[in-house]
């Protein structure tokens, strides 16, 4: 703009000096077919100069006059001044009139006030009504001896436009980058800016922005319907600009990859104050501050070089943990099992970041985080948490009011810790109450270190949980017995948690053993469990009469090697039960029983030899056993021992009456197989035939 | 699958390291089927049932380069070859085709409109994010996420439900082919590192 102005001072002076010449005539009209010089080509002017009281009335007009570059062609000129004063160097109109018709800035009509001492190099212009499009600017400006200043009022200013209109002055990678985003506002913008001969000295700009949009070419950074408030403050001497800013924003949806902010809902405020060199393009926000309702406030410095930032520190603050979540730190996670949670509470965090290096501290104020798909979730959690890439030690000081996992019910607990180098240690053992019993983790470490992701390992004891509580939690018939562990090693890594050692379960009057525990993608869309399972010396009349099947007595072995649980379903595995070679102990088995097995192991296939049958309430045995290696859907079974066509579930022996219960059916489909054990269960009683 | 694993068990004496050749046998022919009756669910009916691309050739091309004394035995084996198929009845996959399916009806918009695409390896992707309302964005972002990590898993239960654990990429590479063959008109896919649509 002041080159345009400059030029426009130069024409309205060449334009009275061709006046000059005929001043001593009270009017004078000139026409001139074409005036040339270097940088200035005028056709068809004439000019009209009347003496009045007040001064000369002058009337100029022009078909075409051609300036230099960037200004280019003007037609149809008219300058009008009816107050005209020149004297001594010194040259005043006070109410002027300039029309023009310019390719791109379209017909204008510009009224024009000019005060002009050449010999104090002193000049006051002003130019009202530039029309840019829709919109309008009018501009004030003073020039004293290389001291300019000028007051730029502009209304309803389409950017677009005014891109177009400043593109003629852009370097080619600017118009190229500039060509890529697509950036629309609508402004009323006031700007008082100095200067001293090339350099600009000071800004001071207020503006209100509205009908922003703009978007990158891949569709990462886009802003639709934006409103906004700015003011802006600048100095700038010889190597520094110095500014103070201020911008809201309170209408419209704005995404930056990955955070999407609805600003008409939740308006956001952003203050800076810092420094520019710009001989080494590096900069320093000293105070910086961002504000959205009450999801977050931040406040703290920023320093960088130019496009990269080089260190931040920041302090946050949010009373609404949800709204924080949702919009600032969930569309960090997609698909993970961060990515939906339900949060409350409030929180404090400080933030250190440098290239490479991190520190953040956070105090948490009642925060409960419940994961939607109910795998994990933890109650008021209260207290410190922290993490550093570097050397120094935080302390972490966590305590909550209840927790679950997977189903798991966690009672309120305590964690003691420190962080240092991306890794936590324990400073005191953490116990975490499951159910009656409770699990005691010692040497707990977690690390997040680079490439490898989250790792962690422990060593622990689980003190007996009853078995009847967890049971019904996870939603089996009701079991007594207690479960508890010695667990030389627990550990994380890669998705997978390994425990090493074994979890004893004393249940039945028996043990059973697990070992080879393994879960990989525990959160994931498909936990996959892995286990091996040896079962000592189950007493079978517990077990019979838990699950309600008939009565059956004795003891049994068993094992469930190579288990696979894919959703927590059991899809694989080699079972085999049987009866103890050592000590089976007193081995009856009752009609009802019979029947219930006849139905499991194959149905109408079962054959019972049952002699006097219906005579007796129960038979005794030798052997009783059954397996199933399962695998793709389908159970291959097998028995005790084989018969002359199938295999023997349970094989007779002992006093009398004893009897055989003998399978056929080598491949049974599992989900059938389940089926028939669920239909046993809720049968009544026997049925003998 | 048994008299397969039979046949290995019982001539492993003398043809110890064939043995480990059989499961070159991934059975294309079923997986493809396996995989089209999945996407048809998953997608609904609306996708379009193209003649399949069967694959016996892919076989034979492997069944040449191999020595001769493998011959005999992959003479033996074909019946066997014959009867695999491969079951996706699990109730894991069901689980994950129901969450699928269930799904689809969110993204099925975006694959319309180009924003989301199918890659070559057998996932979607954000082709277009501008096609993509911003405050939609997020949720889109959430539901490819979601959905890779629901593809992934299913090629990888098929193959371990299976028996068949290293036959994972072999699953996902068909799963790649028949979901941009069932794709619906208008859809996009990726081939050779770019953007074509059906």
């Amino acid at each position: 703009m002041p080159v345009n102005t400059r030029n426009v001072i130069a024409l309205v002076v060449l334009l009275l000096v061709v006046t000059t010449s005929v001043r001593a005539i009270e009017q004078v009209a000139i026409q001139i077919g074409l005036w040339s010089s270097e940088q200035l080509e005028i056709s068809d002017l004439q000019v009209e100069i009347t003496l009045k009281s007040a001064g000369l009335a002058v009337t100029a007009s022009a078909r075409k006059v051609q300036l230099v570059e960037p200004i280019g062609q003007l037609t149809n000129v008219k300058l009008r001044c009816d107050t005209l004063r020149w004297l001594s160097g010194q040259l005043d109109c006070q109410a002027g009139q300039l029309d023009f018709t310019h390719a791109q800035w379209g017909n204008q009509q510009i009224t024009f006030k000019v005060h002009s001492r050449a010999e104090e190099q002193s000049y006051q212009l002003t130019l009202n009504g530039i029309r840019i499009e829709q919109g309008r600017v009018d501009l004030q400006a003073n020039y004293q001896q290389g001291k300019w200043q000028a007051d730029l009022t502009g209304q309803q200013i389409e950017l677009a436009v005014l891109v177009n209109f400043v593109s003629t002055y852009l370097t080619e990678q600017q118009l190229t980058m500039l060509s890529q985003w697509n950036v629309n506002a609508k402004a009323d913008i006031n700007a008082k800016i100095s200067g001293q001969q090339q350099q600009l000295n000071s800004a001071d700009v207020v503006g209100k922005l509205t009908n922003i949009g703009f978007s990158d070419p891949s569709g990462s950074y886009v802003g639709e319907q934006l409103a906004a408030e700015i003011a802006l403050q600048l100095q700038v001497d010889s190597s520094t600009w110095n500014w103070q800013q201020t911008l809201t924003i309170d209408d419209g949806q704005a995404y930056f990859e990955p955070i999407f902010l609805d600003l008409a809902e939740q308006p956001v405020t952003i203050h800076s104050e810092g420094r520019f060199a710009k001989d080494v393009l590096q900069w320093q926000v000293n105070r910086f501050g961002l504000e959205q309702g009450e999801s977050v406030q931040a406040t703290g410095q920023l320093q960088g070089k130019a496009l990269q930032l080089t260190s931040l520190q920041l302090a946050l603050n949010s009373d609404d943990v949800d709204s924080l979540y949702k919009g600032w730190l969930q569309p960090f996670f997609p698909g993970s099992s961060l990515s939906r949670l339900q949060t409350t509470g409030q929180l404090k965090a400080d933030v250190q970041w440098q290239t490479e290096q991190y520190q953040f501290t956070m105090d948490l104020h009642s925060v409960s985080i419940t994961d939607e798909a109910g795998r994990f979730s933890i109650e008021k959690l209260d207290g410190q948490l922290g993490w550093t890439t570097q050397a120094a030690v935080l302390p972490i000081d966590l305590s909550w009011q209840s927790a679950s996992v997977l189903s798991l019910p966690l009672s309120g607990s305590k964690l003691m810790a420190e962080v240092s180098q991306n890794q936590i240690r324990l400073t005191d053992n953490l116990s975490v109450p499951i159910l009656d019993g409770e699990l005691s983790l010692n040497n707990f470490q977690l690390s997040l270190a680079g490439e490898q992701g989250m790792q962690w390992q422990f060593q622990g004891l689980l003190s007996p949980v009853s078995m009847d509580q967890l049971s019904s939690l996870m939603g089996w018939p009701e079991l007594q017995g207690k479960l508890s562990g010695m667990i030389p090693n627990v550990s994380y890594r890669d998705e997978v948690i390994t425990v090493d050692g074994a979890l004893l379960l004393k249940i039945f009057d028996g043990t059973t053993v697990i070992r080879d525990l393994r879960l990989q993608q525990p959160f994931g869309s498909l936990p996959q469990l892995y286990a091996n399972i040896d079962i000592s010396r189950l007493d079978l009349q517990t077990l019979t009469s838990t699950f309600d099947f008939g009565n059956i007595s004795g003891k049994i072995d068993g094992k469930i090697h190579n288990l696979r649980l894919s959703n927590w379903e059991p899809v694989q595995f080699d079972a085999v039960f049987m009866t103890p070679e050592k000590d089976p102990g007193r081995r009856r088995i009752s009609q009802r029983a019979v029947n219930n097995i006849s139905q499991v192991g194959g149905g109408p296939s079962a054959i019972l030899s049952r002699g006097f049958m219906g005579l007796f309430e129960d038979f005794s045995y030798q052997k009783i056993g059954l397996s199933c290696r399962l695998m793709n859907s389908v159970c291959q079974m097998d028995g005790v021992e084989a018969s002359e066509q199938g295999y023997y579930i349970v094989k007779g022996g002992g006093l009398p009456p004893w009897i055989n219960v003998v399978g056929y059916t080598r491949e049974v489909d599992w989900p059938e197989l389940i089926a028939r054990l669920k239909a046993v269960r809720q049968s009544d009683g026997p049925v003998i035939q | 699958m048994r008299l397969l694993k039979w046949l290995m068990g019982s001539t492993a004496g003398f043809m110890l390291i064939s043995c480990v050749t059989i499961n070159i046998y991934f059975p294309a022919a079923a997986a493809e089927k396996a995989a089209d009756r999945i996407i048809e669910d998953v997608w609904g009916r609306e996708v379009q049932t193209q003649p399949k691309s069967t694959s016996p050739e892919d076989t034979s091309e492997l069944k040449q380069t191999l020595p001769i004394a493998m011959q005999l035995l992959n003479w033996l084996v074909s019946p066997a070859q014959a009867e695999v198929n491969l079951n996706i009845n699990s109730p894991a996959i069901n689980a994950l085709q129901a969450k699928m399916k269930q799904r689809h009806e969110q993204l099925h918009p975006f694959y319309q409109t180009g924003a989301i695409g199918l890659t070559s390896n057998g996932l979607i992707t954000l082709r277009e994010a501008s096609a993509v309302p911003l405050k939609d964005r997020n949720t889109v972002n959430t539901l490819i996420a979601e959905e890779n990590q629901d593809r992934k898993a299913l090629y990888a239960e098929i193959a371990r439900a299976n028996g068949h654990p290293e036959w994972e990429s072999d699953i996902q590479e068909t799963f790649a082919r028949r979901w941009i063959s069932n794709a619906a008109k208008g859809w996009w896919f990726q081939q050779g590192g770019s953007w074509q649509q059906k």
